[in-house]
């Protein structure tokens, strides 16, 4: 059960980080903000999309400038020196997992109930035009508590993960993105003094392309990321491996609502042991936002990993809900 | 068998060569207005010797190229959009209803409507409107429009630049726009920072031409570091300028206040 659980936990940590970072930035550098509707789509000739009340603050109500004018809706904004920016995040959901320990199979497949606390933060260091490619460092760091509930012993299973590093976003036209980083994850044992359990340096490059469904903006990315490991094990980099991954994100808003499906395929080549995986994780996490601040959730995900030796092969169903709040600076 | 005496007569005329091409690459620095060819079209457009030519303005195509001596006026009627290029280095877009008088080749006088103009390489020129002469610097993509009441309105859209009215120099980031005020006197007016992802949808001198702006992946890069960078947006849109060549702004409502209406 150890075993397998210190082989499969940290994949759906990665998976989790991934998938965060990756919207984080979809969000934050695309055109896809909150309240940034009118100007989602460059060069797409909106130019009979005029908001349709326009006042003059003094005399008549007059708005025939704005349609004759061929410069373009001009409206005034006020922008930082840099973009400099800090977000803070603070999420905590509750769910229940029918494979606690992301066992292939006996006894320790066992299902239970998980209350999940991360807060996290986004260093963003800048934002920079280089002449056709905008270029934004981004610093993360995050801190998550996974609390089992629901038998006698599913607690030895809780775990807490730190997760810090840098990542540099580079973005060009027609909505491709470049990025390079290096995530750092820490997992500790809780319930043994914080013990270190794990540790991994991860290396990333990935290609992104940013592009619309209807009205739903997705994301594509391909990524390539090494993982130096080390673990509580007699061989204690056992679990370093290269991965490849793909990953499918989408967002659509109605109204209050957001819908947001993802999908993550990758291969995981192990360099010290002989054993090829095929990870695989989608889900829909369906969101009320209250304001700009405060978020209700309801998700459900479903993971497996396929592997040459079935001892690692696992299916895993999360269900929950939770609440988000958010923080921008 | 070449003779020593050919070689040395080839390598005079490769010198001579070389050095009539350096003459007139020179010639053509600081001159972004010279040897401009239209390469785009729509509707009707017509250049005419100068303004006060009696002479009816000829209409201009696709490959035309303006070789008049300065000054002389492009003119584009309604509903018609017009694109001057000089090779890769200069795009000049002339929009609906709009007079472009070409004093010389680093001069050009704002008569009536918008303009766009991008230039590859830093480049020095003037842009005239009314009795008032402004003096640009830089490399970008530029956008104007003179208003009814006889000011300029200058947008940079991506690039940096550098405004200078007599000893007044104002300094333009992407996204800034910059007010020629020419009542009661000659003067540049506080930079404005405007949304550019609204701006570059909504522009009919970007949207309306069939052919690509050199500069569209260079204003995508601005609009995206602009979002990161946005604080606020005000509730405003700019307008015009009225008599006293003040900026109109418009309110936007918001639509609970529309429905309630």
């Amino acid at each position: 059960m150890f075993r397998s659980s210190l082989n499969s936990l940290p994949v759906l940590e990665c998976i989790i980080a991934r998938v965060s970072i990756f919207i984080f930035s979809a969000l934050i550098f695309s055109f896809e903000s909150r309240g940034q509707s009118k100007s989602e789509s460059l060069f797409r000739g909106q130019q009979s999309e005029l908001p349709s009340q326009i006042v003059r603050t003094q005399g008549n109500n007059n708005n025939s400038e704005f349609i004759e004018s061929d410069l373009g809706l001009q409206r005034p904004v006020e922008v930082k020196d840099k973009g400099f920016g800090y977000h803070l995040g603070f999420s905590s959901r509750i769910y229940y997992t029918n494979n606690a320990a992301s066992a292939s199979s006996g006894v320790g497949r066992e299902s239970a109930g998980i209350w999940e606390n991360s807060l996290n933060n986004f260093f963003l260091l800048g934002a920079f035009d280089l002449g056709g490619v905008a270029f934004s460092p981004l610093f993360s760091l995050g801190y998550s508590k996974f609390s089992h509930f629901g038998d006698d012993d599913i607690d030895v299973l809780d775990f807490d993960t730190l997760q810090f590093g840098p990542n540099l976003f580079f973005q060009f036209d027609q909505g491709w993105t470049f990025r390079a980083g290096i995530g750092v994850m820490l997992d500790f044992s809780p319930n043994n003094n914080m013990e270190k359990t794990y540790h991994q340096i991860t290396p990333i490059l990935a290609v992104g392309k940013g592009f619309s469904i209807g009205s739903a903006s997705s994301s594509l990315e391909l990524s390539i990321a090494y993982h130096v490991t080390k673990s509580n094990q007699i061989i204690d980099d056992l679990l370093d491996r290269l991965e490849i991954g793909f990953l499918w994100a989408s967002n659509l808003q109605i109204k209050q609502f957001q819908i947001s499906p993802y999908l993550r395929l990758a291969y995981a080549g192990y360099a010290n042991q002989n054993r090829d995986d095929l990870l695989g994780s989608f889900g829909l996490e369906t969101s009320y936002l209250f304001n700009d601040f405060v978020s209700a959730h309801l998700f459900s995900g479903l993971s497996f990993r396929s592997s040459n030796d079935e001892l690692f092969d696992f299916n895993r169903l999360d269900v929950g809900c939770g609440a988000r709040l958010e923080a921008k600076f | 068998m070449i003779s020593i005496s050919s070689f040395f007569l080839f390598l005079r005329c490769k010198f001579f060569a070389s050095f009539a091409f350096v003459l007139v690459s020179f010639s053509a620095v600081g001159k972004p207005f010279n040897d401009l060819e239209v390469s785009f079209s729509h509707g009707k457009s017509f250049i005419s010797k100068n303004k006060i030519s009696s002479g009816k303005p000829a209409e201009i195509f696709k490959n035309y190229r303006l070789l008049l001596q300065f000054p002389y006026a492009v003119l584009v009627s309604n509903d018609s959009y017009l694109e001057l290029i000089k090779k890769d280095e200069i795009q000049l877009r002339v929009g609906q209803s709009s007079v472009l008088e070409f004093i010389s080749p680093n001069h050009l006088n704002a008569m009536q409507g918008a303009f766009l103009l991008y230039s590859k390489n830093d480049e020095n020129w003037k842009i005239s409107s009314n009795e008032a002469t402004l003096s640009l610097k830089g490399r970008g993509t530029w956008m104007f429009e003179k208003t009814e009441s006889g000011d300029l309105k200058i947008i940079l859209l991506e690039g940096e630049g550098l405004a200078s009215l007599a000893e007044e120099e104002k300094k333009l980031n992407f996204g800034e726009l910059l007010l020629l005020r020419t009542s009661p006197k000659n003067e540049l007016s506080h930079p404005i920072t405007l949304e550019l992802p609204l701006l570059l949808a909504t522009s009919r001198l970007i949207n309306n031409y069939e052919t690509i702006l050199h500069s569209k992946p260079r204003l995508v890069s601005a609009a995206k570091v602009q979002i990161v960078r946005l604080k606020k947006r005000y509730q405003a849109l700019v307008g015009g300028t009225n008599e006293q060549s003040e900026l109109r702004m418009w309110a936007i409502r918001k639509s609970t206040e529309k429905n309630n209406n």
